[in-house]
């Protein structure tokens, strides 16, 4: 042990480079370049410089991540109040953080390389899915090269009121006929590998279990619940990066409906594949560049008169995805394409009618659904001959709505609900009078 | 304001770099140094940079008092004031206090009786008076909120006001600044400022204000008055930056995901499995945040001039816990080193004495780190494996096989993260403990995808090797080889007199043939491409606002 405290003198540093190198040149020059590129990106904005997609930050906007505008303080008399409130900060922050070069780009190629490590770690055990990166809440489904979202949980109170409070209004209400079509979206144990390992993780077969429960008594309800047998046959008829049914799932979707409410079946002839690439919203959630081809049903639907709020349009109208950029068609097909928030209607309130049907066939019907009505909407109104969406059961909206008034307002006497399991289970939270 | 974020990256750094090279005059970049830091710190705190500014112009002022006082002292006893020379530090050689040994020359520079005698009583009153408000302010924001809830919790009613108060960023790291220079002013090691900017730019710069290194003004006051800034120290210093941004923003960043999806839940339910990869996590994260954080700002420091000293120098490959505080948050050591445990009389006590200073120094290391009870165990806990090192089992360990020793080592500081990481209480961190032996099982109530350990399995080499000083070790052989000294035994971070982070940058001096030389060259290219591949990574992170906490914001 020493005994003696050193006082020679410290350690001196390690010499510096007594001058710089070329190479110290490169490592500075390319350091500048990066990190004074949003600056310069800014600037270049401001003074109304038009740059390439892949350089400018609106891509990455529409992706995991994205940061959105605080408002700059509208006087320089308030800059000391909003700097003390964090809010100019917040703005600086903001535009310095859209404006980084390629932000679209990094956001993908970070999640990529988490993401190699990820899968280098799995060869050792072979989970057949995996995070997108770390901390993730979607998976890459490694085998289909497909997305797939957390198990979902904390579902049954919720199945279980729906359950309880359609079979009570269904018995006041005999002479309405009701169908409640549940869509998979990767709630399936057979199609989604992760649900074996999620410890109390609620399953669409639990939902249909639920319904079969609460609805035993209830001859004026009928219930289709989806059920795949494999991720094979679930992705010939889902999109492999999105929550969405394909057109051909809800074609699928619609002759059983059909077949269940005795309606004519649909008969595809084919389909016709459009571009750019679909990058569905498990991709810009997770992070992940998985794309699938978008397609359409060879199909003339000119006999349909589509009425929103504001407007008529024909039922082969896709005028909103014609005329918007590539990048919003490749993030938006289902909305942009199917359209119905895009040009159908913005207060979710569009009724269907097809000159195809005689007024005497003619079942004129309430479609309550989340956002699976957009590419079944044209279906059902060609078999029900009038149906009035309402776009309730999506997972934004909230409302005072009764389907007591509704039913009386419209004249309808049947009502198809039609969505994923999980906004069933939130459906009456955010619709609390619905069944009153 | 943090430094992996894309503000701090991608608009304040910058334009501070611009703005400080555009500008011809010293005082000129001081004072720009001392705005940048303050909007650095108002960027985040806009209401506590007053407390900061408070800080800076009380330590100005009781420097400049106690300075006046020993003036006026020296002047009565017909001598001129002249400075005692401190003697130099040796960040490494303290042997984790345990070789701390007054020498004559220390007894005065640590306030021998005769170092007592000469120095006024008015000067040590105001140095009182300095340490009053700045312990004054660290206890009220950091262990009040603390002391009141302990004090009502045993009292059982509310006695004392139940007080909330945020934590100013960075006032652990800028009050032990404050109180090493009031302190050396006393010793007369260095002269007080006169000018109140320039002393605020010590005490707020940005490099080092909210993390640390813990800066002692006399390291930085020469360069403060008269500084050099090269092109090659500059890009010393970038290169340093962009090692420390990756071991922040690539590595720490990505084991702090899983240690903080761990570490909340109950050991029951995530059994030995789940309890050990989280602290195996933690003990990554904070070592590569922090030493993240340490290297960006030497990086920052050289810069813009200035020579910060070293803060880690490759800790988990200790063979001791000894060793480990020598090489682990180096400026923290030896400021308890310097400014309390050799004033408590270091190791020239008798045994119990000094067993009671190592007590007292790594009970306040723990409290330090933050107004908890693990805080304060965890503290205590390296304090009392010090002093059985000390006493008889640093010999013993001598005996065993390196291996060994160094498993050792690592067994002392898993267990040491996991008191500091658990928070909860004792009985929590009880419970991790036995999870730790298998109390819960393999993996409690969950299973192992569950889990997510899995997924960070092929990260463990490069974690492992970027603990070590594989780098460093492979410059120094190649540097070698091309000076054509083959079979040199290198040591790549020697546990003593390591005490500055060597340049990242391999460079071949002296006499080297064409051909080595060439060599090398190549090399120290493809090292500065792969340090730019570091960069660009890091900065797709930063850009895609992924997770990114610093631990040592909340000390």
């Amino acid at each position: 042990m020493a005994k003696h405290f050193d006082t020679t003198p410290a350690h001196a540093p390690e010499p510096r480079a007594p001058r710089a190198t070329w190479t110290d040149v490169l490592v500075c020059a390319v350091t500048c370049v990066l990190m004074c590129g949003a600056l310069a990106l800014w600037g270049l904005k401001e003074c109304g410089v038009t740059l390439p997609v892949w350089l400018d930050g609106e891509t990455a906007n529409h992706l995991a991540g994205a940061v959105y505008g605080a408002p700059w303080p509208e006087s320089l008399a308030e800059v000391p109040e909003a700097f003390s409130k964090g809010e100019l900060q917040e703005a600086f922050d903001t535009r310095i953080t859209q404006n980084i070069p390629a932000r679209a780009v990094a956001l993908m190629g970070n999640t990529a390389l988490q993401r190699s490590a990820i899968k280098a770690s799995n060869t050792l055990f072979r989970w057949p899915a995996y995070p997108t990166y770390y901390g993730s809440n979607y998976f890459y489904f490694d085998e289909f090269d497909a997305l797939l979202p957390a198990p979902l949980t904390n579902m049954t109170d919720g199945w279980e009121d729906f359950g309880t409070q359609i079979a009570g209004f269904a018995e006041r209400h005999p002479d309405v006929e009701f169908l409640v079509y549940v869509s998979t979206e990767s709630s399936d144990a057979d199609v989604n590998p992760v649900y074996a390992y999620r410890e109390g993780a609620d399953s669409i077969e639990d939902f249909g279990a639920i319904l079969e429960d609460t609805l035993q008594s209830s001859s004026n309800v009928r219930t289709i619940v989806e059920d795949f047998s494999s991720p094979d046959d679930y992705y010939e008829l889902y999109f492999k990066s999105d929550n969405h049914w394909t057109i051909l799932g809800a074609e699928a979707g619609y002759n059983r409906i059909a077949e269940e409410m005795g309606l004519p079946a649909l008969e595809v002839d084919g389909t016709k594949e459009l571009s750019p690439r679909y990058l569905g919203s498990w991709s810009r959630l997770g992070l992940a560049d998985v794309t699938d081809a978008p397609t359409d049903i060879d199909e003339d639907f000119s006999d349909l008169t589509i009425t929103t709020t504001n407007n008529v349009y024909n039922g082969n109208d896709h005028s909103s995805y014609d005329e918007a950029t590539e990048l919003f068609k490749a993030i938006n097909f289902v909305q942009e394409y199917y359209n119905l928030f895009g040009i159908y209607s913005t207060d979710g309130i569009v009724s269907i009618d097809s000159a195809l049907v005689a007024p005497e066939d003619c079942r004129p019907t309430i479609v309550v659904c989340d956002s699976y009505g957009y590419q079944s909407g044209r279906m059902l109104a060609r078999g029900f001959g009038h149906v009035d969406l309402r776009y309730w059961l999506y997972v934004f909206d909230e409302g005072d709505q009764r389907l007591e008034d509704t039913l009386a307002e419209t004249g309808d006497k049947t009502v198809v609900f039609l969505a994923a399991p999980q906004y069933y289970s939130t459906f009456l939270s955010r619709h609390p009078h619905f069944f009153e | 304001m943090v430094f992996s974020s894309a503000i701090f990256l991608f608009g304040f750094l910058p334009l501070v770099v611009a703005l400080y090279f555009a500008l011809p005059w010293l005082a000129a970049k001081n004072i720009l140094l001392l705005v940048a830091s303050l909007l650095f710190y108002a960027w985040g705190e806009p209401v506590y940079v007053w407390l900061m500014v408070l800080s800076i112009v009380a330590n100005w002022l009781f420097a400049l008092c106690i300075g006046g006082a020993q003036t006026r002292s020296a002047r009565r006893r017909g001598k001129r004031g002249s400075l005692r020379r401190a003697p130099e530090r040796a960040l490494g050689d303290d042997d984790g206090f345990d070789s701390l040994d007054v020498s004559p020359a220390e007894k005065a520079y640590y306030g021998s009786e005769a170092g007592r005698a000469r120095t006024p009583a008015l000067a040590t009153c105001f140095l009182v008076l300095a340490l009053v408000f700045d312990l004054g302010a660290l206890c009220t924001f950091k262990y009040l909120p603390f002391i009141c809830e302990q004090v009502n919790r045993l009292a059982g009613s509310a006695v004392l006001p139940d007080i909330q108060l945020a934590l100013p960023i960075g006032i652990s790291f800028y009050t032990l600044q404050a109180i090493s220079y009031v302190v050396d002013v006393w010793r007369g090691h260095v002269k007080a400022q006169a000018n109140p900017l320039y002393l605020g730019t010590y005490i707020a710069m940005f490099p080092q204000l909210v993390a640390g290194p813990i800066v002692r003004y006399t390291d930085i006051e020469e360069a403060l008055m008269a500084r050099h800034t090269s092109f090659a120290g500059f890009a010393r210093g970038v290169r340093l930056f962009i090692v420390g941004l990756g071991k922040k923003v690539l590595l720490a960043n990505v084991c702090g995901i899983l240690a903080d999806s761990l570490l909340p839940l109950a050991p029951a339910d995530i059994g030995f499995v789940g309890c050990a990869s989280a602290i195996c996590a933690y003990t990554f994260q904070i070592y590569f945040d922090f030493g993240g954080y340490s290297d960006m700002a030497i990086g920052l420091g050289s810069m813009f001039g200035f020579e910060y000293p070293r803060n880690f120098n490759y800790p988990y490959i200790s063979t001791s816990t000894t060793e480990f505080w020598r090489r682990w948050h180096m400026t923290l050591g030896s400021f308890f080193r310097d400014y309390v445990y050799i004033p408590l009389g270091g190791n020239r006590v008798s045994t119990p004495r000094w067993m009671l200073n190592l007590l007292i120094v790594w009970g306040l290391t723990g409290i330090w780190h933050g107004a908890a009870w693990n805080f304060l165990l965890w503290g205590l806990y390296y304090g009392v494996i010090l002093m059985l090192e000390k006493l008889f089992w640093l010999r013993v360990l001598e005996k065993l096989p390196r291996a060994l020793r160094h498993l050792y080592a690592i067994l002392v500081f898993f267990f040491g993260w996991m008191i500091f990481a658990v928070s909860g209480g004792l009985g929590t961190t009880a419970r991790w403990f036995l999870a730790l032996f298998g109390r819960y099982g393999w993996l409690g109530t969950s299973n192992l995808w569950e889990l997510q350990s899995w997924s960070y399995v092929a990260l463990i080499p490069i974690l492992v090797l970027a603990s070590t000083p594989i780098i460093p070790w492979l410059r120094k052989k190649l540097e070698l080889w091309a000076q054509g000294a083959s079979g040199v035994r290198v040591e790549a971070a020697p546990g003593r007199g390591n005490d500055f982070v060597p340049p990242c940058k391999l460079s071949a001096t002296g006499a080297v043939s064409d051909a080595r030389g060439r060599v090398v060259g190549l090399i120290s290219l493809a090292a500065d491409l792969g340090l730019l591949l570091v960069l660009v990574a890091s900065l797709m992170s930063v850009a895609s606002n992924s997770y990114n906490p610093f631990i040592y914001f909340q000390f």
